[in-house]
C-alpha cells in the first residue's frame, strides 16, 4: 500500500530524517551535530493502523476466505455479505497496516538550532506512522508533511491530509 | 471512469455532470460519518454522498437528477481520473 505524498507547496526549509537502518558512525557531520537538535524517536506500532480481518469457512462448499468484515464494501459501489447461516468463522485477527518494516527501531529529525516557535518545515520522511488517508479497508501513512517547530519538538500539521479528499 | 478537471466532473463522453465547490469550505472533521456510511455535512445540515461506496452509474444518475448534490471524493478513487 503506498504512502501518501504532499508536496513543498509552501517551499518550507526541510528537515533531514536519518532511520536506524541507514545509521552509521559517519551519518552525522560534526557540523550536523552543532547546528542541528537531534529528535530521536522510536517507532512503535500507532493504533489506528490495526484493522480486522477474517477467516470464513462456508458450511456448503467448504471455501475458506479472508475478508474484512461479514459486510463489505467492495469496488465499485457493490456490497458483499457473509451471513452467519452460510459462513462459519474460522479465525478474526489483526493486520497492521502501517509501516511494519520500521517498527521497534529509531530514527531522528535534525531541526535547525535557528528554528524559531512555530516554524513550519517540511519532513521528506515522516517518523512513525500518522493516518493519512482511509480508503475501502485501507489506511494510508503519511510519507511526508510538515512540522511545526515547538520548541521541543515538530508537530506534524495533519490537516494537510485533507486536501487529498475533494467535498462539494 | 470519471474524470475530473479542476473541480469539474466529466463522463466519459465529456458531459459536464458536477462542479465541486463548497461554499462554505467543509473539510473532513465538519462530516460526521452515520453507520449505514453515508455523511452528514454539519454546516449545512444535509447528507452528502460518500463517493467511496458508490458505483459510477449509481453516481451519474443521482448527479443528472441534482447538480446540487454534494459529495466527498477520495483522490484514491479509481472511479476517478484526475486530469
Amino acid at each position: 500500500m503506498s504512502d501518501i505524498e504532499i508536496q513543498n507547496n509552501e517551499n518550507l526549509r526541510v528537515i533531514k530524517t536519518i532511520r536506524e537502518k541507514d545509521y552509521n558512525r559517519y551519518s552525522l557531520s560534526a557540523e550536523d551535530r552543532d547546528k542541528n537538535y537531534l529528535i530521536t524517536k522510536t517507532i512503535e506500532p500507532n493504533e489506528d493502523f490495526f484493522s480486522r480481518r477474517m477467516v470464513l469457512q462456508n458450511y456448503k462448499t467448504g471455501e475458506i476466505i479472508k475478508v474484512t468484515d461479514r459486510k463489505m464494501y467492495v469496488q465499485y459501489g457493490e456490497e458483499v455479505n457473509y451471513p452467519y447461516e452460510q459462513w462459519k468463522e474460522l479465525l478474526t485477527y489483526q493486520i497492521y497496516q502501517g509501516s511494519k518494516k520500521d517498527l521497534y527501531t529509531w530514527a531522528m529529525y535534525l531541526v535547525p538550532k535557528d528554528a524559531k516557535n512555530g516554524e513550519r518545515f517540511y519532513i521528506e520522511d515522516i517518523i512513525g506512522d500518522i493516518v493519512a488517508e482511509r480508503f475501502w479497508s485501507g489506511i494510508y501513512r503519511a510519507k511526508n508533511g510538515v512540522g511545526i517547530w515547538n520548541g521541543k519538538d515538530l508537530e506534524i500539521d495533519e490537516s494537510l491530509y485533507e486536501e487529498t479528499f475533494m467535498i462539494g | 471512469m470519471l474524470n475530473i478537471i479542476d473541480k469539474d466532473i466529466y463522463t466519459e463522453k465529456g458531459e459536464l455532470i458536477k462542479t465541486i465547490d463548497c461554499p462554505k469550505k467543509v473539510s473532513i472533521k465538519d462530516l460526521r460519518k452515520d453507520k449505514d456510511k453515508s455523511l452528514y455535512c454539519n454546516n449545512c445540515e444535509k447528507t452528502i454522498l460518500d463517493t467511496e461506496y458508490m458505483s459510477e452509474d449509481n453516481l451519474i444518475k443521482t448527479l443528472k437528477k441534482d447538480k446540487n448534490t454534494c459529495l466527498k471524493i477520495s483522490r484514491l478513487n479509481p472511479m476517478f481520473r484526475f486530469v
